[in-house]
C-alpha cells in the first residue's frame, strides 16, 4: 500500500475564522485541544467523522482541510 | 504536563507505590516463615488480593486527589476522552497485553525449571503490574508525541 502523509490547513482556515483558537475548534467538533494540536501538526489523522466536522466546523469542503500527499 | 498525561503518571504512582510497599512486606513475611507451612498459598492468596484491591483502591483515591488538586489550582482542564484518546488506550493496552504474556510464559518456565509455586504467583503479578506501569508510560509518550 501506497504510503503518504495526511496534511492540512487548519492553522490558515483558523486565522481566516478571526483567529479561532484551538481550543474554540475542539469545543465545536467536541475534542480536546490536545487532539487539535496533534491533528494540526499532521501527527495525528483524524477519523473521516471527525474530518468532515472540522471542514463543517470552517464552513468548507473537507478536501480544502486535508489532503493526502503520495511520498 | 496536561490533565491526562497527570493522570497517567498518577496512576503510575499510585500502583508503583502499592507494589514497593507489597513487595517489602512480603519480604519480610517470607523470611519470618509466614508463607511456610500447608497453609502457604491460601495465605499467598490473599496477600495478593489484598494487593489488588490495595491498588484499585490506591488508584481511584489518586484520581480523586488530582481532580481535587486540578479544581483548587482554578484550571479548567480537558477531563473528557475523545477518538484520539480511545485510540492511544488501544495502543497501550496492546502493549500491556504482550508484556504480560511475556511474563506469564516467563513464569511458566520458571515454574517448569522448578522455582516455588510461591515465587512463580508474584511473577505473574508482578508481570501484570509492570505490564499496566509500562502501558501508562506508552501512553504519556504518545500523548506527548501527539499519536
Amino acid at each position: 500500500m501506497a504510503k503518504g502523509t495526511i496534511s492540512n490547513n487548519i492553522r490558515r482556515l483558523r486565522f481566516d475564522a478571526g483567529e479561532m483558537t484551538q481550543k474554540d475548534l475542539a469545543a465545536k467538533v467536541g475534542v480536546t485541544r490536545q487532539t487539535i494540536v496533534a491533528i494540526e501538526a499532521a501527527k495525528y489523522a483524524p477519523s473521516l467523522e471527525l474530518a468532515f466536522q472540522i471542514a463543517h466546523a470552517f464552513g468548507v469542503p473537507l478536501n480544502e482541510v486535508f489532503w493526502w500527499d503520495a511520498d | 504536563m496536561t490533565y491526562q498525561e497527570a493522570k497517567y503518571a498518577t496512576s503510575m504512582a499510585t500502583t508503583a507505590l502499592a507494589a514497593v510497599i507489597y513487595a517489602v512486606r512480603v519480604r519480610a513475611l517470607k523470611a519470618e516463615g509466614y508463607f511456610d507451612g500447608t497453609d502457604g498459598m491460601v495465605l499467598t492468596g490473599r496477600a495478593i488480593l489484598i494487593l489488588i484491591a490495595v491498588i484499585v483502591v490506591a488508584g481511584i483515591l489518586g484520581q480523586i486527589l488530582l481532580a481535587i488538586a486540578t479544581a483548587i489550582s482554578g484550571n479548567t482542564p480537558d477531563m473528557d476522552e475523545d477518538e484520539r484518546d480511545k485510540l492511544i488506550d488501544l495502543k497501550a493496552m496492546n502493549w500491556a497485553f504482550s508484556i504480560f504474556g511475556f511474563g506469564l510464559l516467563a513464569a511458566l518456565i520458571a515454574l517448569a525449571l522448578g522455582h516455588p509455586a510461591f515465587a512463580v504467583f508474584h511473577y505473574i503479578i508482578y508481570a501484570m503490574i509492570a505490564a499496566g506501569l509500562c502501558a501508562d508510560m506508552i501512553r504519556i509518550w504518545l500523548h506527548r508525541r501527539g499519536f
